[in-house]
């Protein structure tokens, strides 16, 4: 899916997002229309990256072992947690270089640029945001 | 509204389960005939289908399937349609047969539902529900769908002290329902060390939280008012229809503990049927995991918002207390074929209001509760008799 990582790489690699021009609704993932004002009127607004802990699950049942293109670079058991970014909009993301120990809700996280995932050892690898503990 | 009450006037549903000597396609047309023989009407007085079905294509490869099913169950030439609405397309379809009745369109239509699931491994079924959710922004970083649910669980755990023994207590009360229900995946009693103990899938979701992977179909022929009447004895009227959507992502929600789509779905079903929570004797709800009906309960309103974990605790959802939840076992332990799951529990609602249910509950008017995804989409269908 060269195209459609394509697409998104700007919010994939530095968190772009959108914010609305007429009353500042921000947005992650960049959404075309403002989905509280209705206003078409948006720009991209690129989020720093910092945050909290809004909620988290350790996944240790994962769908790698059948996944034919794309497989996660990393196997489960992994952390996933939703972040509070500091400017108000919430991202759904990897934990990394963290253990299920260390995870607490209100924890403070940063993004980091990691591997998501790659399709094979020839294939693309697909980088993003992953968020490690601050 | 002006036009005349539609009616559910036959059921007819397969066993729900791993049932390897069935196809899809089989498993819609068993329950399609069941239905169209229930109901009494000859299969030349339907008028046309609609087919809740998830995901047949990545299931197992067979897409246009409204008029396969409508041709192998003889009722073509009628108009066929699938609906998809993730884990709600049951319901969705109910809805969108109870419309084209209620517009005076159609006498008589049926409402079906359809999910084979297992005819992949179960990592392949796990990679296949994540499309219920954001590819790019949830399923493809390994946001599995009980890590959605488990996210949300969480969250409610901290918030309102709800233990996972609480959480544990849905499971069993649904098992033990399950066990008088001859079309039930899961019947086997459990106790709750048995949820406790059973491996960990996403924390704090465990084996035993979660519904089954199932296959199965299910169906109802939908009338109206006037055919209804000539045509049964025991119609089941659809008194309140109501659907709501909300963001696919969890992270785009305000609220993390509640799904919105679910209160708005339910406050807009007690203003068509004209009733409120107090009119309700008996609940069909999403409980796809354990966490989906405490959540329902408290969206629905039918206790306030972070008590739905004491009040089935408090056994008060048990059959025969203050309002009994899923006699059918729910989609936790009777199976949650996905596409048929919302279709199944209106066949529920129908047998407990006909008197004929394997729990009976005496009740006069039943609410159903169907969600899709992690609750970017709730229909919610009151019916009485």
């Amino acid at each position: 899916m060269p195209a459609n990582i394509w697409r998104r790489m700007p919010s994939f690699y530095s968190l772009a997002g959108s914010e609305c021009m007429k009353c500042s609704s921000l947005y992650f993932p960049a959404s075309k229309v403002c989905k509280k004002c209705g206003s078409q009127e948006i720009s991209e607004r690129v989020f720093e990256g910092a945050g909290e802990v809004v909620t988290y699950t350790v996944v240790r049942q994962g769908f790698n072992d059948d996944s034919e293109n794309e497989k996660l670079v990393c196997n489960s058991p992994y952390i996933i947690s939703i972040v509070k970014l500091m400017e108000g909009p919430m991202v759904t993301a990897q934990m990394a270089d963290c253990e299920p120990e260390e995870m607490k809700i209100g924890a403070r996280v940063k993004a980091v640029f990691r591997k998501i995932s790659e399709e094979g050892e020839e294939g693309l690898i697909r980088y993003g945001y992953k968020f490690v503990l601050a | 509204m002006l036009m005349g009450r539609v009616a559910i006037i036959g059921a007819g549903m397969t066993k729900f389960g791993q049932l390897w000597n069935q196809g899809l396609v089989e498993l819609a047309v068993e329950a399609n005939m069941k239905a169209i023989e229930d109901s009494g009407l000859d299969r030349k007085q339907i008028e046309a289908l609609y087919i809740g079905n998830m995901s047949s294509g990545l299931f197992t490869r067979q897409e246009h399937i409204s008029s396969l099913i409508a041709d192998s169950s003889g009722l073509a030439p009628i108009p066929s349609t699938r609906v998809e609405a993730a884990c709600a397309s049951g319901a969705v379809s109910l809805r969108q047969a109870y419309l084209a009745v209620k517009s005076g369109m159609y006498d008589a239509v049926i409402a079906a539902g359809v999910e084979k699931m297992t005819d992949v491994t179960s990592t392949m079924s796990t990679r296949i529900l994540s499309t219920a959710s954001s590819q790019d922004y949830e399923a493809s970083i390994g946001a599995t769908f009980p890590g959605l649910y488990a996210m949300i669980a969480r969250m409610h755990m901290h918030r309102f002290s709800t233990s996972e023994e609480q959480l544990a207590m849905v499971a069993v009360k649904n098992h033990r329902n399950a066990l008088n229900n001859p079309y039930a995946h899961l019947r086997k009693s459990i106790k709750v060390d048995d949820v406790m103990n059973s491996a960990k899938v996403a924390d704090p979701i465990k084996l035993l939280d979660c519904a089954p992977i199932s296959d199965g179909a299910a169906a109802v022929v939908i009338a109206s008012e006037e055919l209804a009447r000539k045509a049964c004895d025991t119609p089941v009227w659809i008194e309140a229809s109501a659907q709501a959507s909300d963001s696919i992502s969890l992270h785009n929600r305000e609220d993390l503990v509640s799904l919105k789509a679910s209160a708005v779905a339910g406050r807009e079903a007690f203003r068509q049927a004209r009733s409120s929570i107090r009119d309700i004797d008996c609940l069909e709800l999403h409980d796809c995991f354990t966490i989906a009906e405490v959540l329902a309960l408290e969206d629905l309103g039918f206790v306030e918002k972070g008590k739905g974990g004491k009040l089935v605790e408090e056994g008060l959802t048990e059959i025969g207390a203050k309002i009994p939840v899923n006699p059918s076992g729910g989609l936790k332990a009777k199976g949650h074929p996905i596409g048929a799951s919302g279709i199944a529990q209106a066949i529920e609602a129908t047998m407990q209001l006909r008197g004929d249910a394997f729990n009976n509950t005496n009740s006069q008017r039943i609410l159903t509760h169907n969600v899709g995804g992690s609750g970017a989409t709730a229909v919610v269908h009151i019916f009485g008799r």
